[in-house]
């Protein structure tokens, strides 16, 4: 590791009143780094995505850098909560799913940036909680914030398993075309 | 407060019936498909719909097994883990939906008749916990159902 190297937080001590914390956090992280029981996490689905398969689209279904995006919008949803922010809302198909259905190279690396750093943010802020909080009502939501996280690793997974047939499916389909059908519009211009 | 397995049976019955956070439950995709899409194969996927669907079954099967302490119980072939070609016929959707229903009801009496403590309890014959193993099983619940949807196209 050179100098640049990485800030590591202290370990947060397990005991009786962060338990749960600790076991949700292992399982979002689980289900998004890896080891995770079902199978594939989020970031395994995704690797060595070309910017080809995260723009495939198909009749009824998001497109992979869409949902990516779409993910990426509910984990920083619930760090807003987590923080006190009571009006930060997902109430249009823009904040939802953004508006880039159809990425470049450029684009992807910065879709999978924000989403890594958005789970960073999470877990870390889920690290200062004891498990009092995980009963209390999500402000503006009817459910509380327990429902809310297990429902964001849920939601990992379930959007996971729709990544991974969307990539064979584009590939099954993309046999025969050119590789660089959809190429870097800034790196095209020399940069 | 419920408890901790109380609240993984309120989130392993709602991803199976309904009102579940992350968007559609089992039941309610699986009544929304038109039944002639079920066995359909696609060139780009391993396993149709039914097979994923029981798939999801099997591993239901799995726990009720380890929770009688069956400690040898795997699913080795591909029939027990992915079903047969009958079970997985069209004309088998409504059977096989049917037998989902009952593994899930009989999962979830014999966990409620457990305590938080089982939860740490080592799943016999495995390297892990209750915990991991039933937060496992609605997770993959979810992952197979995400591909079931673009199956579905």
């Amino acid at each position: 590791m050179g100098v640049m190297g990485i800030k590591k937080e202290p370990m947060a001590e397990i005991n009786e009143e962060n338990l749960l914390v600790h076991r949700i956090k292992t399982l979002l992280d689980a289900g998004f780094h890896g080891s995770a029981w079902h199978g594939p996490s989020l970031l395994e689905a995704v690797k060595n995505l070309t910017p080809k398969e995260a723009s495939f689209k198909t009749p009824t279904v998001h497109t992979i850098s869409e949902l990516i995006y779409h993910i990426t919008s509910w984990r920083i949803f619930t760090l807003k909560r987590l923080q006190g922010d009571v009006q930060h809302q997902i109430n249009d198909e823009k904040k939802n799913f953004g508006s880039a259905p159809k990425v470049d190279k450029f684009e992807l690396e910065t879709l999978l940036m924000e989403l890594s750093l958005s789970h960073d943010e999470l877990i870390a802020e889920l690290g200062k909680k004891d498990d009092n909080f995980l009963s209390e009502l999500v402000p503006g939501s009817e459910y509380d914030y327990y429902t809310l996280i297990h429902g964001i690793v849920h939601h990992d997974i379930y959007h996971t398993g729709q990544i991974s047939i969307l990539r064979k499916i584009s590939n099954a389909n993309s046999e025969g075309l050119e590789d660089d059908e959809i190429s870097s519009r800034y790196f095209d211009n020399g940069l | 407060m419920s408890s901790e397995l109380e609240k993984i049976i309120d989130n392993l019955e709602t991803v199976f019936r309904g009102d579940a956070w992350h968007g559609p439950s089992v039941l309610e995709m699986l009544n929304s498909l038109p039944p002639n899409e079920v066995d359909q194969k696609h060139g780009f996927s391993k396993r149709t719909i039914a097979e994923l669907t029981y798939h999801m079954i099997a591993w239901r099967k799995f726990i009720i097994e380890k929770l009688k302490d069956n400690i040898h119980f795997t699913l080795e072939t591909d029939d027990a883990n992915w079903g047969t070609l009958e079970t997985t016929s069209q004309e088998n959707w409504k059977g096989l939906i049917q037998l989902f229903k009952d593994t899930q009801k009989t999962l979830v009496d014999l966990l409620e008749e457990k305590d938080d403590d089982f939860l740490t309890n080592r799943v016999p014959g495995e390297h892990y916990d209750y915990y991991k193993l039933l937060t496992g099983l609605i997770q993959h619940d979810t992952y197979h159902l995400g591909m079931i949807w673009v199956l579905w196209e």
